[in-house]
């Protein structure tokens, strides 16, 4: 049984270094690879990673314990990543605006050939489809996916709205079949 | 079978299992139903599965203790300025103390020698400086109270350099700027 995160950080602004250490092991892992897949930078997604545990920090006294602890910290790395991937890779983070929905692909029967592919040669394909995807999208599947956040935790996360959320994640998800059945 | 089939929406919605509460048991019903929109739903959640199965990017293996040091040495600095601040604050408000108590030392030294008068009789009317012999300006060079202005001038940039490093010590620690 693994102590809570907000347990730990009120441990932390109590004088426990250690709570904050155990923090830091939990998160350093799914953050590294947020900003990993985001950026595509090994080094920067290290300073992300780091930078991100550091503003924890150095905004302990005013950090709130009653607001979950998780969506908080990925809101910081979120920002971060977006500000250095607005400067380094523009494109990719452009922002979305009011795109217009794509066309439903999928409602026929006939199943698409990725169906027939066993299930790594699916997960090599869904890693490409993923890195091809807007920033935006990319951050919310993997949140969802790898994360495992509630549609909530990630709009807290992003700051966007809910609604906004379940509609970028139904798009991401839209175009990512369809670059699997361009693929086939 | 007579009844529409479920929309791409609930059929997405069924496989996030987000299905609305009111919605639901007419959702499952026709999922048990119906081929296709379970044929449909599989393959949805096929690819949200495998969307959670694929695996993180890993961190350098040294990279959590690296950032746990790197915060505890920025948390021992921080404390350190902290106990810093009163005795940088007490040592600055002595040294402005002792910058006055030099400075009027100075100002009666400079009243009692005569310099002060020199001064009011140079400024009135400047020729007269010229009638003065060499002899008599160095002798007066000689009175001027040398101790005083040292010690005055030393305090003043001692209050200054505690004042420069009390703000510097005051100041928020700003996170590095974009791009590290
Ligand atoms: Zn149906």
């Amino acid at each position: 049984m693994s102590l809570s995160d907000e347990f730990l950080l009120t441990q932390f602004k109590q004088g426990d270094a250690g709570a904050f250490r155990e923090l830091v092991e939990r998160y350093t892992p799914p953050i590294y690879n947020l900003a990993y897949r985001l950026l595509r930078d090994p080094a920067e997604a290290e300073n992300v990673t780091q930078e991100t545990f550091l503003r924890i920090v150095t905004a302990l006294d005013r950090l709130r314990l009653d607001i979950p602890f998780k969506p908080y910290i990925f809101r910081i790395a979120v920002n971060l990543c977006r500000d250095i991937g607005r400067k380094k890779k523009p494109l990719r983070f452009a922002d979305l605006g009011d795109d217009p929905a794509p066309v439903e692909t999928f409602a026929d029967d006939a199943p698409p050939l990725w169906e027939r592919l066993v299930d790594e040669e699916l997960r090599a394909q869904l890693h490409a489809a993923l890195d091809a995807l807007p920033a935006l999208y990319q951050t919310v599947i993997i949140l969802r996916y790898a994360e495992e956040f509630s549609y909530e935790e990630i709009a807290q996360a992003t700051s966007l709205p809910l609604n906004t959320v379940r509609t970028r994640l139904r798009r991401a998800k839209q175009q990512i079949r369809s670059r699997l059945e361009k693929r086939d | 079978m007579d009844i529409p089939h479920l929309t791409p929406l609930e059929i997405e919605q069924y496989a996030e299992q987000e299905v609305p509460a009111t919605r639901r048991a007419a959702v499952d019903a026709h999922v048990a139903a119906c081929d296709s929109c379970r044929a449909q739903a599989t393959r949805h959640t096929r690819l949200t599965a495998s969307l959670r199965a694929l695996t993180r990017q890993a961190a350098p293996a040294d990279l959590a203790a690296r950032i746990s040091t790197h915060v505890e040495q920025y948390l021992t600095q921080e404390q350190i300025r902290r106990t810093r601040v009163p005795l940088i604050a007490s040592a600055m408000v002595f040294s402005f103390l002792l910058v006055l108590w030099f400075a009027l030392e100075m100002i009666v030294a400079f009243q009692e020698n005569g310099v002060l008068d020199f001064f009011t009789l140079y400024t009135n009317d400047p020729g007269l400086v010229s009638l003065y012999s060499w002899d008599a300006i160095l002798a007066l060079c000689e009175t001027l109270p040398f101790s005083e202005i040292t010690l005055t001038g030393f305090a003043l940039i001692t209050a200054l350099v505690l004042a420069q490093q009390l703000v510097d010590t005051l100041r928020p620690r700003t996170p590095r700027p974009e791009g590290f």
